[in-house]
């Protein structure tokens, strides 16, 4: 059985009961597209919506949709965290501040539940994975990383680039200052690459302590835009709190109260780049979270 | 060991164990002296950054005292021991700035490790009072140099900044200097008088104008040649209108500039000093002890100006001038980077490869590889390669991380035990 998940054409293999317990019923067949849609009406997430309220285009041409949940997706929850100094203490991950930032993480492994999964990298000019995606609950132990430049377009990529299995939604939190010093991409090579990318992106952006010397104290502003189009066009957001938990608890209430919905793709060529444009045809104004697009293979 | 025993055993580890513990100049020297090189400089840092003025001012108090100790015979090896404590101890303390794991920690080691230039300054007037200069001091000035290039001092190193290649005979500036630095200007002449003719003092004095090298190969902010024509024509004109005398980077902007022609005046001033480096470095291009590292900096040169054929010749070369797996490594990225720009994708997965070969899994070439495989579908393959980075261990830092910057692919480790190698004999 292969099922496209938002453009990557990828075997879902079925393994266990749990497997089959755990995920959500997904329609057979080699060209099936998924797209995670989150619905809001005045900042609050809607639920109740099926099928028929949904227009779905996929370059330009209706797609008929199939709403194959309603229910919560397990989630995949990648936090990708720039532990220098100018980020909040919170998710500053230093010596100092290693028991606060400890704390913060198990806040926020306590706001998902099995079978989701959370996965922890921070990066300076390194980059580290702490946690491997792992099923909740997870212990994290965070070293010190040094302090020396920031690699942020690279450690945005890198988690772009990993999919998560079909079946889950993949959600990348990017905690930054807004600024990259020493990354081999540029800002531009990381919003080439997000038609690549099966997650939705969330950037938390530090303004409080701000960068030092010539830099505004809003992040570096090439950067700062480059973070804005990953979150629109992945269908995440950019937030400006300054509370991990607090950022995560709005971060996954869009996640929860999310639709899924699959279709083949009828009457568009099926190379190259497909935008996808999704509204909800209900009366009232909605402002309405997917992906837009996906390159077909 | 009864309990009461423990107890003062404990309380005496709490006492003195676990305080910083300002070791005395002599006793550091001592140690030194020994050959336990780590124990010396580690009890000298263990005061953490605040404790370097007042160590430099024991040392260069207490220091020709005990050189003076064992007599005429042994004053010439207590020179170097003591030379060589400084150097190492100061580069600790940049280490210190470079890894701290907080902004203010690390600030602190940046300030204070600034300030120990005095002591290397001493140490070098210390070695310079002798007629002729050893092996072991040659080697010592060779790794005092290095020291000053990855401190990224200019003034320390050269003797002025770069804004003498715009504004030579300011004397309102060097008197500033003169008055900051004192005798620690221009160490590179100092070392060059001792060690005339060392290719590594040539090089050094080659990087002079390298400084915007890396950040314009980073963000590939490439000139095309009629580009640049055109900012060295505007940048001129603008020098003159104002009366420009260097934009440097904290100047703030005087009335009357607007971002667009301060724009101007700092591309046409980063831009001209890598033409005066490239001028500079192929006057040495044709020493064989550093052509590799010439080369790594011609190609990145050529790469800022858009001269891919010529940058490519210059990192292809790299390999077959040395075995550094830091310049092997940066010659394969610098190359596939190339590829990938000139839409060669296959030969950039291949460059990319084979840097992938001389240090496995190193961040920067995973990410530039993982991203040319994922813009051509292939998106499993570039997870599977971030997958294996990171859970790699490595042991080095990635060398785009330390290569590109000021005293790239440092030699300072083998100097360093080379020196310590010739203290022990």
């Amino acid at each position: 059985m292969v099922i496209a998940a938002a453009g990557f054409p990828v075997l879902l293999n079925v393994t266990s009961a749990e497997d089959l317990q755990q995920r959500p019923v997904f329609r057979a067949g080699t060209d099936v597209i998924v797209v995670h849609v989150t619905v809001l009406q005045k900042g609050t997430p809607q639920p109740g919506l099926i099928a028929r309220d949904f227009e779905l285009l996929d370059n330009g041409v209706h797609q008929e949709v199939e709403l194959i949940s309603q229910q919560r997706v397990p989630l995949d929850v990648s936090l990708v965290v720039d532990a220098g100094w100018r980020v909040t203490d919170e998710v500053r991950g230093t010596t100092i501040d290693e028991k606060r930032f400890t704390e913060s993480i198990r806040d926020v492994a306590n706001l998902l539940r099995p079978p989701d999964r959370l996965g922890l990298v921070r990066f300076r000019s390194d980059i580290r994975e702490d946690l491997p995606l792992s099923t909740v609950p997870v212990e994290v132990h965070a070293e010190p990383i040094p302090a020396y430049w920031s690699a942020l377009d690279d450690a945005v990529v890198q988690a772009m680039l990993r999919p998560s299995p079909p079946g889950r939604r993949h959600i990348i939190v990017v905690f930054t200052d807004g600024l990259d010093v020493g990354s081999v991409l540029t800002p531009l090579d990381v919003t080439s690459l997000v038609a690549r990318c099966d997650a939705a992106v969330y950037v938390v952006l530090d303004r409080h302590r701000g960068a030092r010397g010539m830099l505004s104290s809003s992040g570096n502003p090439v950067v700062v835009q480059m973070l804005r189009d990953v979150a629109r066009e992945t269908g995440g957001e950019v937030l400006s709190e300054s509370d991990v938990p607090a950022a995560l608890k709005k971060v996954l209430s869009s996640a929860e109260h999310g639709y899924v919905l699959t279709y083949v793709p009828q009457g568009a060529t099926k190379a190259g780049w497909h935008e996808i444009k999704v509204t909800v045809t209900r009366p009232g104004s909605f402002d309405v979270r997917a992906r837009r697009g996906y390159v077909w293979k | 060991m009864t309990d009461r025993h423990a107890w003062i055993a404990i309380g005496l580890i709490v006492a003195f164990g676990l305080q910083p513990r300002s070791s005395s100049a002599i006793q550091l020297l001592d140690l030194y002296d020994e050959g336990r090189f780590e124990v010396a400089v580690d009890r000298a840092l263990a005061g953490g950054p605040e404790g370097l003025p007042t160590l430099a001012r024991d040392v260069m108090k207490d220091g020709p005292g005990w050189i003076a100790q064992g007599g005429e015979v042994r004053a010439a090896r207590r020179r170097l021991v003591a030379a060589t404590f400084t150097i190492d101890l100061t580069h600790r303390a940049f280490d210190g700035f470079r890894t701290a794991s907080s902004y203010q920690l690390s600030q602190a080691w940046l300030r204070e490790s600034s300030s120990l230039r005095s002591l290397v300054e001493w140490a070098c007037i210390l070695l310079r009072t002798t007629p002729t200069s050893s092996p072991l001091e040659q080697k010592w000035f060779v790794a005092s140099v290095q020291l000053i290039k990855e401190m990224q001092d200019e003034p320390f190193l050269y003797g002025d900044d770069r804004r003498s290649l715009w504004s030579p005979a300011d004397p309102r500036r060097l008197q500033q200097l003169q008055a900051d630095y004192g005798q620690a200007l221009n160490h590179l002449a100092h070392a060059s008088s001792r060690v005339p003719g060392d290719s590594r003092l040539r090089l050094a004095a080659a990087e002079r104008y390298t400084f915007h090298e890396s950040w314009v190969v980073q963000n590939k902010r490439e000139l095309t040649p009629s580009e640049y024509e055109k900012l060295e024509i505007q940048g001129e004109s603008l020098r003159r209108q104002m009366n420009w005398t260097g934009l440097g980077l904290s100047d703030p902007f005087p009335n009357g500039l607007s971002v667009q022609q301060a724009t101007i005046l700092s591309d046409a001033e980063m831009f001209g000093e890598l033409a005066q480096a490239r001028r500079d470095l192929s006057a040495v291009a044709g020493d064989a002890a550093i052509r590799a590292r010439v080369s790594l900096h011609l190609g990145c040169i050529a790469l800022c100006f858009s001269e891919h054929d010529v940058a490519r010749r210059y990192f292809q070369n790299i390999a077959a001038w040395t075995s550094d797996p830091c310049l092997v490594y940066l010659g394969h990225f610098m190359e596939g980077r190339i590829d990938e720009e000139d839409g060669q994708r296959n030969d950039g997965e291949t460059a990319y490869r084979a840097a992938l070969q001389t240090i496995p899994s190193t961040q920067s070439a995973t990410t530039a590889l993982a991203a040319l495989l994922a813009r051509d579908g292939r998106v499993a393959d570039a997870a599977a390669l971030i997958d294996q980075s990171l859970g790699a261990e490595h042991d080095r830092l990635d060398p785009w991380i330390v290569g590109l910057g000021r005293g790239g692919c440092s030699e300072w480790p083998s100097l360093l035990a080379s020196l310590r190698a010739g203290l022990r004999e």
